[in-house]
């Protein structure tokens, strides 16, 4: 009864490790995010929310946009540029661009980190030269990616992103 | 008995749970980690000589006969003048067909920012005509003169620089996907190398190139590649989303030839900060123009200039606010 119970017992303990799974490296929706100085950003969001959060001591461009009525803008910060598109709802993130070690991806990758790194935590990215790393979770486009700008075996600059790449 | 039978039928039961488990977990891996990494292969292009070199030193200094207008025949004096320099600048002898190509794209990326088009009324008083000139030649005056321009513009301002170059160009209105996945109107560039063409967009690789370096994405692609993200010619037609009398100007004015395959990518181009353009000071310079013209000569005649973009015109296409 016992050895039948202590049997049952590691069954079941393999069972819930089954059912939990391996924390492998891979890349999901979730990793779309990109934290800047403490706080976390994605794609679509709007600018106020970074300016909110980061003040008014940016560099300001505009320009003419190719997608929209309107102008695109960008917002340069120590730690980041933000770039936008006019939409309905306002400029809203189309991109956030940092080579700042104030900016790290969900995994806590951060430019200076290896590329070696970047695989462990990300796996294999959907696209790659020796130059980028491009992770998407959805290949539709349109579909944000965060990428990682490469110097030789470092990472130089983290991007996440709704523009071709 | 029936007790270790029970016994083993549930431990059977965890096992078979225990193996499905592993199974979730492996398939969550595949997912995640995606397609096979596709690695952008940089193998050197067919040709031999020094490119890089070649295409970044200017052609020594201009003979007085260089500053004089060379029109190319069929084209409007101002263009050919706008176009001979230029050529002068970014051309050396004995250049390839795809040294000559990378040069003009090159030239584009660095020399014109994305802004709406300056000048468009200057081919008037510089050479002149009774008859609007064609819209190719119309919406290259822009970025040719003053280093600004929308998509329509990078497109027919890289045709000519091509064609200045010897080589067979053509410009290709089409549709591209936006940021939010729309397809929006657009326009780009065909070139023909060595018997086989390719296209460029040079505005969408100027759009991706604002982190410090070309990545010739959309430099000498193939009709495969390029229709991920575009569509044009007979592609546009099929894919039935204009209307008939849109598809027939495409057959008739933009059929555009094939582009059976990609030309191998070059290595990135580091690009130099430049300052922003001073619009105002560029438009002023063209307002400027137009005004001491018109001081000694007298009011130019109404004209309505050809600078619609053909086949989608100003209503464009896409939703309203894109585009």
């Amino acid at each position: 009864m016992k050895k039948r119970a202590i049997c049952l017992a590691v069954l079941c303990l393999l069972a819930f490790s089954g059912c939990a799974g391996e924390q492998a490296a891979g890349f999901a929706e979730s990793d779309l995010v990109l934290t800047v100085a403490g706080k976390e950003y994605h794609t679509r969001d709007n600018i106020e929310t970074v300016i909110e959060a980061l003040g008014e001591g940016y560099q300001y461009a505009e320009g003419k946009s190719c997608d929209y009525d309107g102008l695109d803008k960008t917002y340069t910060y120590p730690a980041a540029t933000f770039y936008t598109n006019p939409l309905a709802q306002g400029d809203l993130l189309a991109e956030i661009y940092s080579e700042s070690p104030e900016a790290a991806t969900s995994k806590g990758i951060s430019p200076g980190a290896a590329k070696s790194e970047v695989l462990a935590a990300y796996g294999d990215p959907a696209e790659q030269d020796d130059y980028l790393l491009i992770y998407r979770a959805s290949e539709e486009t349109g579909a944000p990616a965060l990428c990682f700008e490469l110097e030789g075996e470092a990472v130089l600059a983290v991007f996440l992103t709704v523009d071709p790449v | 008995m029936k007790r270790t039978a029970v016994c083993w039928l549930l431990s059977l039961w965890l096992m078979i749970f225990t193996l499905s488990g592993c199974t979730c977990s492996f398939q969550r891996e595949s997912s995640q980690s995606g397609s096979p990494s596709s690695a952008i292969e940089e193998s050197p292009p067919p040709v031999s000589s020094s490119r890089k070199d070649s295409v970044s030193e200017p052609n020594g200094p201009q003979s007085p006969a260089d500053e004089e207008e060379k029109p190319a025949e069929g084209i409007h004096p101002y263009l050919a003048s706008l176009i001979a320099p230029i050529v002068e600048e970014i051309s050396a002898p004995g250049m390839s067909d795809y040294e000559k190509t990378r040069a003009a794209f090159d030239y584009m990326i660095t020399h014109v920012s994305m802004e709406e088009p300056i000048g468009l009324e200057l081919w008037r008083i510089h050479g002149g005509g009774d008859t609007p000139i064609p819209f190719v030649e119309q919406r290259a005056i822009s970025p040719l003169r003053f280093g600004v321009g929308m998509c329509e513009d990078y497109a027919a301002a890289l045709t000519l620089l091509l064609r200045g170059m010897g080589l067979s160009a053509e410009y290709v209105p089409g549709l591209t996907f936006s940021a939010e996945g729309h397809l929006v109107d657009h326009a780009w560039t065909m070139v023909e190398i060595d018997g086989s063409w390719y296209h460029l967009d040079s505005q969408l690789e100027d759009n991706i190139s604002r982190h410090g370096a070309v990545r010739y994405k959309y430099f000498l692609r193939g009709d495969a590649s390029l229709s991920g993200s575009h569509r044009w010619g007979q592609n546009l037609i099929d894919s039935r989303l204009l209307s008939e009398k849109q598809n027939e100007e495409i057959r008739e004015s933009f059929p555009a030839p094939a582009a059976p395959g990609d030309y191998p990518t070059p290595q990135r181009l580091e690009l130099e900060e430049t300052p922003a353009p001073d619009l105002n000071a560029l438009r002023a310079e063209a307002a400027t123009e137009l005004a001491d013209w018109e001081a000694e000569n007298g009011p130019l005649p109404e004209m309505e200039l050809n600078i619609i973009p053909p086949v989608f015109g100003l209503e464009g296409y896409g939703p309203a606010d894109e585009g």
